[in-house]
């Protein structure tokens, strides 16, 4: 039997895109797939799950929701000028600061001043993040920079990459990252960077095999094996660590600065008991200090998440205008929260205003 | 506000016992930290990007766009 095109289109879908699918079919929303193409129109066509909310169309795709155009296609991010803002992570610190909000202290360059950014750098006393200022899903992202090779690497990497890149301070605790659906913060989840935890009996390299056979047996979606390589050795060299070091029973080890899916991290939601309950109203009112902001993951850094919201206990990092639904959906740890769900509400709203 | 993100001196990890555990520059450690950045700095200046092996050229006289 020959497959119809809408059977190939759904084979290529996105992950994403098939659960925020299974949303809209729990609630009664139609959806089909369509090939589209987004600014800029040069890109190739790819596969966009097509939901029809009332009398609305929205696009989804990769975390990204678009309205439908004057056309019927694709037309504008939800998030409109809220969108444009968040790819620019340093306007949106400064937007953030201005609104009273925590942000880490840093400065923009653009990869022709490169120089300046090493001056700008070698006056800074603490460990410094180099990233790009309009990168994403953590590319390229350089944190805890401590010796001045390190952050030189970094800072070209970057700039081989991107046109403009961010020195900042490298601010310490935990990431965590909240999912806001305007108007109001609908889940959390703690980002922990690759880590294994002692038994007292076998090495780093041992219990790294471990927990990388445990990946493989559990296969949640959009948790990777944790990668060997550099940024291993240097997270390892800095808690005093080798491969082969023995470490005590429940001693937890990092194994690499980022705290990115794909480099090895595991998401851990939080229903309850996750940082002091003052912060989901503090970022909150965050989410609406950023005008047209409907749909946003916000990254923050909290020192110590049981005390509440305070200079020096937390910042706001940056806010992803399209972010991913996986790690909610399939946790590491943690029960599943229902992020395409509550987007679906807010179009659904949406689509009745 | 803007003059807390611009200033060099806010640009400071302060805290030891985070995990993973982050000491805090020495101030030997940060001297020659800063010492050795600005001799990477001075040799940049002095280098055309295409010998520091970068790309960028073009793009960074390009327009930054949305």
């Amino acid at each position: 039997m020959m497959a119809s095109e809408q059977d190939i289109l759904a084979g290529s879908l996105d992950a994403h895109a098939v659960v925020m699918a299974d949303a809209a079919h729990r609630r009664g929303i139609d959806y089909d797939i369509v090939l589209g193409t987004s600014w800029p129109m040069s890109r190739p066509k790819r596969p966009w799950l097509r939901l029809s909310v009332g009398a609305c169309v929205f696009y989804y795709r990769l975390g990204r929701i678009l309205r439908a155009g004057r056309d019927g296609d694709l037309g504008r991010h939800v998030n409109g000028s809220a969108a444009t803002l968040t790819r620019n992570k340093q306007r949106t610190k400064e937007v953030l600061v201005r609104a009273g909000y925590p942000t880490p202290p840093g400065r923009l360059f653009r990869i022709d001043a490169l120089d300046q950014a090493l001056l700008y750098a070698a006056e800074c006393r603490g460990e410094i993040c180099v990233k790009p200022n309009r990168g994403g899903k953590g590319d390229l992202v350089f944190p805890m920079l401590r010796d001045a090779d390190a952050i030189y690497r970094a800072c070209l990497d970057v700039a081989e990459g991107y046109e403009e890149l961010l020195v900042e301070a490298s601010v310490p605790g935990e990431v965590w990252r909240y999912f806001y659906v305007h108007p109001r913060v609908v889940a959390v989840k703690h980002s922990r960077p690759a880590s294994v935890v002692g038994d007292g009996g076998t090495t780093v390299l041992g219990l790294i095999d471990g927990k990388n056979a445990e990946r493989e047996r559990r296969r949640v979606i959009g948790h990777f094996p944790i990668p060997s390589g550099p940024a291993l050795t240097a997270m390892l060299a800095r808690q005093g660590l080798t491969l082969e070091s023995v470490v005590p029973a429940e001693r937890l080890v990092f194994l690499n600065a980022a705290s990115n899916g794909a480099l090895g991290a595991d998401s851990i939601t939080c229903v309850e008991g996750g940082p002091h309950p003052l912060y989901v109203q503090r970022i909150e009112a965050a989410c609406h200090a950023i005008p047209n902001l409907l749909v946003g993951a916000i990254d923050t850094v909290i020192r110590n998440p049981e005390q509440p919201p305070s200079d020096g206990n937390f910042w706001i990092l940056e806010i992803n205008s399209s972010p991913g639904v996986l790690p909610y959906h399939f946790p590491w740890e943690g029960a599943a929260q229902d992020i395409c769900g509550e987007i679906i509400a807010l179009l659904e709203c949406l689509a009745a205003a | 506000m803007q003059d807390k993100i611009d200033s060099p001196s806010e640009c400071c990890g302060k805290k030891e016992s985070d995990e993973p555990e982050m000491p805090a520059l020495e101030p030997e450690e940060f001297l020659k930290r800063r010492e050795a950045l600005k001799k990477m700095a001075a040799v940049v200046t002095a280098t055309p990007p295409a010998v520091l092996g970068l790309l960028y050229s073009k793009r960074a006289l390009a327009t930054s766009g949305e």
